[in-house]
């Protein structure tokens, strides 16, 4: 990115790129290291923007030898294409013009329907075609293969879309690429043991237990669930948004938990969610859309907010992003709080295309501008994630002065500081967390990276016995750190300065009702967050 | 008996989520959930529900956001 997209580039210009890229130990029998990091300048918040991914098309990729894909340019005619990597390892770009249109999961089996239901999809939506700077790519699950895992945020859907491609197919290829090690014996000891740690702490994570959904039950009894547009209340009947209805749901109608998005993955936190009549609905149902379509919108019907996160998986738009202007419009007086299937039209309007349809499209600042919205909850346009940052105020100090902008998986300190609420140690777990995410993101899942934690030089020795030399951890450390401070600097080079890095005005003026916590982290402290 | 994470502890009658998890040595705060015959509790609620003998108590932490 640095070296070639220019900082101050139209994000959906010619200058732009988009990478699709594997992480450092893929290829290996490391649990979660087929991810896929998908960047590219941001057409939502004008920054870099770094959006990982679960799903299957990692692994094809890794066991192809392709360590990352590049989109350079833009088509010179009109068109849609899509880029098919067969089984012998060739890869040719397609005419797609018959997909012009066709959302994800429609897709996703015409694909299969083409190619064979064993192939790895990477797709857009009408989203992405269309543009919005919400719009998601979306990577086909192990399995069953339905396009539930999104690289949701930042509006890389549209990047894909602009450049023309359509999808990328990969099959598994007939011969497996094999990685090379400084070390294979060396490798193959250490990761068998971080395997076995992460899978051992796996057995007692709600994740995998019961999935990312029971963060509500933590988050809805401290404040830290957001509530009517972050108004720092709380939510009575959380619950009915919660873990118990959800695995009763599951058990009643031939749903699942404990699925894992890709092969060998140890913490499994994915699902399967079918509706009252035992259908499919959606998977991949997490706390995020479940947080912001539900009590943050005053929605406590949890088979409706399945319906919104699967509209907005088919038409490929982060779900966050799309929750986040519901509420902003609820608040805009736009639909009533509370109103389910006002919420469904309205998030039917990005699907149709209509003139608020492609506001919504643009994320919720640009829905917050549009109705005249005081209190619009983004960082560097980009809204924020399930974590009230009054009640987690490290949480908030990240998304303040994350590049990504607010952006939870960059560093969610719940529960790691002193007191969530208070300001001791907030911008110290921030700044660590930070750093840690940007090492985890380059070569596993997050959710896996938390149970690391009593091993974590391992990681070190595991770089070392893959890349050669005997640095251990401190070259992570390191590499977390430059991470970081090159994002910051592209994101300057693009024309940010210290007034990106803030919360919007209202969390530092209202008090949440839930605690009287304002955010109380100063302007200095965020300013020198990054002084390493 | 109950079971807490598999562990036996004598059951004694009226004994709450919190009085079992004190028995087996575990340490709850506003990061951990309980599963207590497969229904999820959470930190708020521990200190009040009652348990019946032969209860299994899974004590669960919360390692990171979703």
């Amino acid at each position: 990115m640095m070296k070639n997209v220019p900082p101050q580039c139209d994000p959906l210009g010619e200058q732009n790129q988009l990478l699709f890229c594997l992480g450092l130990f893929a290829g290996t029998s490391f649990t979660t290291a087929h991810r896929l990091s998908v960047g590219g300048k941001s057409p939502l918040t004008g920054g870099i923007k770094e959006s990982n991914v679960g799903g299957y098309a990692g692994t094809l990729l890794a066991e192809q030898g392709i360590k990352m894909i590049v989109l350079q340019g833009l088509p010179k005619e009109e068109g849609l294409w899509l880029l098919h990597i067969d089984r012998e390892g060739k890869a040719e770009l397609l005419d797609a013009a018959e997909y012009k249109g066709v959302n994800n999961y429609e897709l996703r089996e015409k694909l299969a329907g083409r190619f064979g239901d064993k192939v790895a999809t990477i797709t857009i939506g009408s989203a992405g075609e269309l543009g919005y700077r919400s719009a998601s790519i979306h990577v086909s699950e192990f399995g069953a293969g339905h396009p539930s895992r999104a690289a949701a945020r930042g509006g890389l859907g549209a990047v894909m879309g602009r450049k023309g491609l359509k999808a990328i197919v990969v099959e598994k290829p007939a011969e497996r690429y094999k990685v090379e090690y400084a070390d294979e014996e060396k490798f193959k000891e250490v990761c068998a043991l971080v395997n076995k740690v992460i899978a051992q702490g796996a057995q007692s994570d709600p994740f995998h237990n019961i999935g990312t959904i029971s963060t509500i039950e933590v988050t809805g009894t401290n404040g830290i669930l957001p509530v009517d547009n972050f108004s720092g209340k709380l939510f009575p009947a959380y619950q009915e948004v919660g873990s118990n209805k959800f695995l009763t749901n599951l058990a009643t109608r031939g749903g699942k938990n404990k699925l894992a998005c890709q092969p060998g993955c140890v913490v499994q936190c994915s699902n399967c969610y079918n509706d009252e009549n035992g259908e499919y609905l959606t998977s991949g149902f997490e706390y995020e859309t479940i947080a912001l379509f539900g009590p943050n919108c005053h929605i406590s019907d949890l088979d409706s907010i399945a319906r919104m996160d699967r509209l907005c998986d088919d038409i490929g738009v982060d779900t966050i992003e799309a929750a986040n202007g519901i509420a902003v419009a609820m608040e805009a007086g736009k639909l009533p709080w509370g109103d389910a299937e006002a919420a469904l039209a309205l998030l039917g309007e990005m699907k149709e295309g209509t003139e608020f349809g492609k506001i919504m499209g643009d994320g919720c600042e640009a829905v917050g501008k549009y109705l005249g919205c005081k209190r619009i909850p983004a960082v560097k346009h980009q809204a924020l994630a399930g974590y009230e940052p009054r009640n987690t105020k490290g949480t908030g100090i990240t998304y303040a002065t994350s590049p990504m902008g607010a952006d939870h998986t960059a560093g969610l300190t719940m529960g790691r500081a002193f007191d969530d609420a208070g300001r001791a140690a907030q911008a110290y777990a921030s700044n660590k967390l930070q750093v840690a995410m940007c090492i985890a993101d380059s070569m596993m899942c997050i959710f896996a990276f938390a149970h690391v934690v009593p091993v974590m030089p391992k990681l070190g020795d595991m770089m070392d016995a893959m890349y050669g030399g005997n640095y251990g951890f401190p070259r992570l450390g390191a590499m977390g750190v430059k991470t970081l401070l090159t994002e910051r600097a592209y994101n300057k080079m693009a024309g940010m300065t210290d007034a990106d890095d803030r919360l919007p005005e209202f969390f530092y003026k209202e008090r949440s009702v839930a605690t009287g916590s304002v955010f109380d982290i100063n302007d200095y402290e965020l300013e020198v967050l990054f002084d390493f | 008996m109950i079971y807490v994470n598999e562990k036996e502890i004598p059951y004694k009658p009226n004994m709450t989520l919190g009085e079992a998890l004190a028995a087996a040595g575990e340490e709850v705060d506003g990061m951990t959930l309980l599963l207590l015959d497969g229904k999820v509790m959470s930190f708020a609620q521990h200190a009040f529900e009652e348990i019946e003998d032969g209860a299994k108590i899974k004590v669960l932490r919360v390692v990171s956001g979703g």
